[in-house]
């Protein structure tokens, strides 16, 4: 259980709701015995038996004094059967209560959590989302969530219900009949007992069902992945028979499953008959012998069947815990991931005019080095485009600025300041980058565009929108700047994409804008004049444009080409074409492309 | 994101929620358990049989009550005499319940068998009509979305087959049952309990109604909740680059809150639900308390009048009765579920198989020549973008071709067409003189074995991965396949060889080990016609010398076409076909294109450089 004590707390927020939902429980339980004992007064005042009569028969005869009832027969069973009622209205309150505030209660608990979870993944760096698979986490923040809320809500309330109602039940079965009272408490404990060693069984044939699924669904996955294979050597047949097969085990597993549940079934009823024969059998010599009532006979039935579904419920709940338990390791697994990239600034505000450099720069991969010994200075206002074949570590280079990845101190200055001495938000927002992989959120185009400053006016918008060159598409689009995009919207091209998060990225007014190799999916006329109508906005900002293209780089002021993790040549365009490396090779290629291309 | 997932058509499949009652979707349904209509029966006869067992106690108890306990109580009967007959009354019981317990296992597992049979029969028509379908339905509809439908949703059909459908009658049984005999017993009592029945059914109508809008807007709002969490996961690079942890995580709040509230609704629901049938429960008790109190009370000395027993006997039937009715939320839950499933399920099996076998296949010798013939072939993977336009040339038997062009030249698409996995939209594919569409689907695609790029295999064994299941192909003929293309002596270094188990997709052998055992693959199967769409991934040095000598024995006596990326694969092949922009305008050997000095020497230049 120690493993709940990261939502302590949050349960510790509704501790009112906490405390007082088994006092209901407690309540309920207390007035659900006044029926069989109301019952059991009946059956005897109607038979004439009521010599000594209970405390329930007591309360019915006293009231029936107070309003002034004579003890005449059908009156007494009138009031007998309206206190019947009257005493279900006000369980029934209390029942209502017990389950709203409780379940209630851990509905809550859930909401606090899963944004507890949430909040914490938001201060995770991007690296986390890469050694954690989103399918993973959303699994987690779904059924494990709620696994845990069937801990705090349902099991706490089932497990408080069977233990006020045991022993209630028992005292009162004990004031009549003390060895009958034991004597019916024999099939109930058998049935737990039987529960018990029939419930290890059934967990063990669920699992081998879920495990049989599962290979079902690996089955079904792989061959709908393979399909290719499957067609071209024709193995449709072979494998309809192999998923014949599983199918064949899958059932065997679920008929074993089946028999164990039979089995419990089968064991709940009969013993809830057995303790009917039981006391039909004891109870009735009693009634025979003069010790038992006809009255008490009948309440103790009910009493037997009130308390079946308690000790049911006994199994269930620990089962309950146990995956409950099972959930929470989960969710504290993620909530135990040290956010690795926090703000530890001092807090100077100053405005960022945009002096970049890396001094002896250096970052790996957990043990793949992938940059080494970069320097790098960029004085404020100045382009640098970056060059370098795939995964020469360009990407990596630029996502240091805003520190989406755990910069090394001292390493990296913005306007001579230690990066991490800047605050971590103002830092991001001086900084625009348009990412490699375009993400656009589904979403209006107004909202995507104006993600970063969401009090942007409309025509600061259609002013990013139209440097970037999306404004015309924006413009044919049925709805505007307020059609949605993505899965509920249209769906955009990879160009028309990349084009947004430029637009989006330029809302920002940054102080430093790092073109992430944004516009691979644009043909290189489009790209020519995204950049030339960019290179007004971005006088006097620094910019840092990684490309594949030379033929769009060429004029910035500072060229660097990346080779294997460190800087393999810089300089200007033409220095670099003259110097006949890599850049030069780069080049030709890009010519030889270009000229492929023209071939219509 | 992959292109097919972007336009994905039925996206809202998912969501849809289906009418609980569907009176053509129950017909079709049921005509799945005909087959299995005996076995049907005598499930619903068992199911039955136990449940009337299990009506049996209250009955034994009024007959005790009625019997030897008034007899002793009235003095009319001994106690010895009335000690017996209750013995025997509770031997009888005994024997019922022994009964019963057999009756209930047996009613369980039947039903189990029959919802298993009937499921196992629909889940394999499914997989085997998902398996025959053309390429393109697989380029529309995600994988993961078909597992869904072959997997939870068949399962939810399951559910609906295996516990709704018996117990139906079961209900049915119980709720029938009782009432006659409360009827018979006591009219004026049957009445006075039955009372409460209309409320019951008010309430529990209400009750389904308002979980029915609160379940699908618990649905709604969850799938809402998580498509912002996963587009909160997914974009977070984003949302930290832009500062708007703050936004995001209000705007998560209020989906999560909107979760919440639905929630709440539905705990709302249960809170009153549950008390409100105990309420009645407790009515109807109140009243046949009454009404047979006071008949009894209120008769004539010796007048025939309402017994002890059956008063009891009401009392326990009563909430025998209300059981039933109480579970009518869970299964309708059970049967909304389904409906939506087999809504969903019945969809795939509608779906027309789009590259359709030929009524009467053009029957192929044993051993076909390997001519092949590309004439004026139009194809397009998308309406109005087609890839490759009015196509046309011949491959000779046992000729190699290679063919060569920049990314989106159209390549692949001739090894789809001649495998048929897509039709054409004109023009004809021919293999020996016939077209492609007038073949069975595994006549042609027994002669044209293929080695794709990304080589898939499947995470059974080797052993598996070479014969695929065809048992013409021994292990005798495997081993020397993959003798032949160099494949043998990294499987020999394997821990149990042929035997070894692949893991996902292969992961667990290099690129080059699988690029092998696809070689292995297509000799073992020997086809006369040979594609190979060569792997662009580099290799190393070794490797790339063994795959080179693999693929020259591979091509040697059949036709070869070969989409190849690599200037020693096109070095050895008799004809190069030059692809641009979906046509072919350049053909000839390497030397005669070179001399051309055209897009194959361009193509050259850009792709061999230095390689």
């Amino acid at each position: 259980m120690r493993e709940f004590r990261t939502i302590f707390d949050l349960v510790k927020k509704h501790r009112i709701a906490f405390l007082i939902g088994p006092i209901f429980v407690l309540v309920t339980n207390s007035l659900r015995v006044v029926s069989p004992e109301l019952v059991q007064f009946a059956i005897d005042f109607i038979s004439d038996e009521d010599e000594a009569p209970s405390l329930a028969g007591r309360t019915v005869l006293a009231t029936a004094d107070t309003l002034g009832l004579t003890y005449e027969g059908a009156a007494i069973v009138t009031l007998t059967a309206a206190m019947i009622i009257t005493a279900a209205l006000c369980q029934g309150v209390f029942q209502f209560s017990m389950r709203y505030v409780m379940i209630g209660a851990s509905r809550r608990v859930e909401f606090d959590l899963r944004q507890r979870v949430f909040d914490h993944l938001q201060t995770l760096p991007p690296s986390a989302f890469e050694s954690m698979r989103i399918g993973d986490i959303m699994t987690r923040s779904t059924s494990d969530i709620e696994s845990i809320r069937m801990c705090v809500g349902p099991a706490i309330m089932y497990l408080t219900n069977t233990l006020t109602v045991l022993p209630i039940c028992l005292v009162m079965m004990f004031f009549k009949n003390p060895a009958l009272a034991l004597l019916s408490m024999i099939p109930l404990a058998l049935l737990t007992i039987a529960i018990r060693l029939i419930m290890p069984r059934m967990y063990k044939h669920s699992r081998a069902v879920q495990e049989q699924m599962s290979a079902i669904s690996t089955h079904a996955q792989e061959n709908f992945s393979g399909v290719r294979v499957v067609k071209a050597f024709h193995r449709e047949q072979h494998e309809i028979d192999g998923f014949h097969e599983l199918n064949g085990e899958y059932v065997r597993a679920n008929l074993r499953l089946a028999w164990s549940r039979g089995l419990v079934n089968g064991v709940i009823n009969v013993f809830a008959g057995v303790g009917v024969a039981l006391v039909l059998w004891f109870g009735g010599r009693d009634i025979i012998n003069g010790n038992l009532t006809l009255g008490q006979f009948i309440a103790f039935n009910q009493y037997q069947l009130m308390l079946i579904w308690p000790m049911i419920a006994m199994g269930w709940v620990l089962s309950l815990l146990q995956r409950g338990v099972a959930s929470m390791e989960r969710i504290n697994e993620i909530l135990s991931i040290e956010p690795a990239i926090r703000d530890e600034s001092s807090g100077t505000n100053e405005p960022i005019r945009g002096e970049i450099e890396f001094r002896g720069f250096s970052f790996a991969y957990g043990d793949t080095p992938l940059l080494q010994n970069i320097d790098l200075s960029i004085p404020a206002g100045h382009t640098v485009a970056i060059v370098g074949r795939t995964g020469s570590g360009k990407s990596t280079l630029v996502s240091a600025l805003p520190r989406l990845l755990e910069v090394p101190r001292h390493r990296v200055f913005v306007d001579g300041r230690e990066i991490h001495e800047i605050p971590l938000e103002q830092l991001r927002a001086s900084i625009g980058m348009v990412p490699q992989d375009t993400f656009l959120f589904s979403d209006t185009v107004r909202n995507n565009i104006a993600f970063g400053r969401p009090d942007a006016t409309d025509a600061e918008i259609r002013e990013a929108a139209k440097i970037a060159g999306i404004d015309e598409t924006i413009d044919e689009l049925p709805n505007g700047y307020e059609q949605m995009i993505g899965e509920r919207g249209v769906n955009l091209s990879g160009g028309q994409k990349q084009r947004l998060a430029i637009a989006r990225a330029l809302v920002k007014d940054p102080a430093v804008l790092i073109l992430d190799d944004c516009l691979s999916a644009v043909d290189t006329e489009t790209e020519e004049r995204i950049l030339s109508g960019l290179r007004p906005k971005m006088r006097g900002r620094t910019c840092i444009v990684v490309a594949h293209r030379v033929s769009t780089i060429k004029d910035a002021d500072h060229i660097v080409v990346i080779d294997e993790g460190t800087i393999a040549e810089e300089g200007s365009h033409d220095e670099l074409v003259a110097a006949n490396g890599i850049y030069a090779e780069i080049e030709r290629r890009q010519k030889l492309e270009d000229e492929l291309e023209r071939f219509g | 994101m992959s292109e097919a997932e972007r336009h994905d058509p039925d996206k809202p499949e998912d969501e849809v929620l289906g009418k609980a009652f569907d009176s053509v979707l129950i017909g079709r349904l049921l005509r799945y358990v005909k087959p299995h209509r005996r076995l049907f029966l005598a499930t619903v006869i068992t199911v039955v049989v136990t449940s009337a067992l299990s009506l049996v106690g209250p009955l034994l108890v009024r007959i005790a009550i009625d019997g030897p306990l008034d007899g002793v109580i009235a003095g009319t009967t001994e106690r010895p005499q009335a000690l017996s007959e209750l013995l025997w009354i509770v031997a009888v019981f005994g024997v019922v319940l022994l009964v019963e317990l057999g009756g209930e296992l047996l009613g369980v597992v039947l039903t189990n068998q029959t919802g298993q049979r009937i499921i196992r029969g629909l889940r394999e028509q499914l997989f085997g009509h998902i398996q025959k379908m053309g390429l393109r339905y697989f380029d529309r509809h995600p994988v993961g979305r078909l597992v869904t439908r072959v997997t939870s949703d068949v399962e939810a059909l399951n559910e609906l087959f295996t516990s709704g459908l018996a117990m139906v009658f079961q209900d049915v049984f119980v709720i029938v049952f009782i009432t006659i005999v409360l009827f018979i017993l006591d009219v004026e009592l049957a009445i006075t309990a039955f009372l409460v029945v209309p409320a019951l059914l008010v309430v529990s109508e209400i009750f389904k109604r308002r979980s029915r809008t609160a379940y699908r807007a618990v649905r709604s709002r969850l799938s809402h909740m998580n498509s912002n969490l996963q587009e909160a996961l997914s974009g977070m690079r984003v949302v930290q680059l832009f500062t708007q942890e703050r936004r995001m995580s209000n705007r998560f709040r209020d989906a999560n809150r909107d979760f919440l509230r639905a929630n709440l609704d539905t705990v709302f629901n249960y809170a009153l639900f549950f008390p409100a049938v105990e309420i009645l429960m407790a009515i109807g008790l109140a009243g046949i308390i009454w009404t047979g109190g006071r008949e009894i009370l209120l008769a004539m000395p010796g007048e025939e009048t309402l017994t002890f027993g059956i008063l009891v006997q009401f009392i326990m039937y009563l909430r025998r009765l209300f059981e039933p009715i109480r579970q009518l939320s869970e299964k309708y839950n059970i049967l909304q579920a389904a409906m939506a499933a087999g809504e969903r399920v019945f969809k795939v099996l509608d779906t027309k198989v789009e590259v359709p076998e030929p009524d009467s296949p053009v029957a192929l010798p044993p051993r076909i020549r390997g001519a092949i013939e590309f004439d004026n072939v139009t194809f397009a993977y998308r309406e109005g973008e087609p890839v490759i336009h009015e196509l046309g040339f011949k491959i000779e038997p046992g000729e190699s071709v290679a063919i060569v062009g920049a990314t989106g030249a159209g390549k692949s698409t001739v090894l789809n067409l001649l495998l048929r996995f897509y039709d054409v939209n004109e023009g004809t594919v021919q293999v020996d003189g016939h077209d492609v569409r007038s073949l069975a689907l595994p006549d042609l695609r027994r002669r044209v074995g293929i080695v794709l790029q990304d080589v898939f295999l499947f995470s059974r064994s080797i052993e598996e991965n070479l014969r695929l299941g065809n048992p013409a192909i021994t292990r005798e003929r495997i081993e020397r396949a993959a003798r032949t293309v160099n494949a043998a002596r990294f499987i020999d270094r394997l821990d149990n060889g042929y035997e070894s188990q692949l893991s996902e997709r292969g992961a667990n052998l290099s690129v080059g080990e699988r690029q092998l055992l696809a070689f292995a693959r297509a000799l073992a199967w020997d086809p006369e016609i040979l594609i190979l769409d060569e792997a662009t991934s580099s290799v190393d040095t070794e490797t790339e010398g063994m795959i080179q000598d693999a693929l020259h024995k591979l091509m040697r006596n059949r036709t070869s076409i070969i989409i190849a990326h690599r200037l020693s694969t096109i070095r050895e092949v008799d004809r190069i076909l030059v692809f641009h922009k979906g046509r072919i305008r350049e053909q000839g050997t390497h030397d005669q294109l070179l001399a051309e000095r055209g897009i194959y020497h361009k193509l050259v230049q850009l792709q061999y450089r230095g390689a």
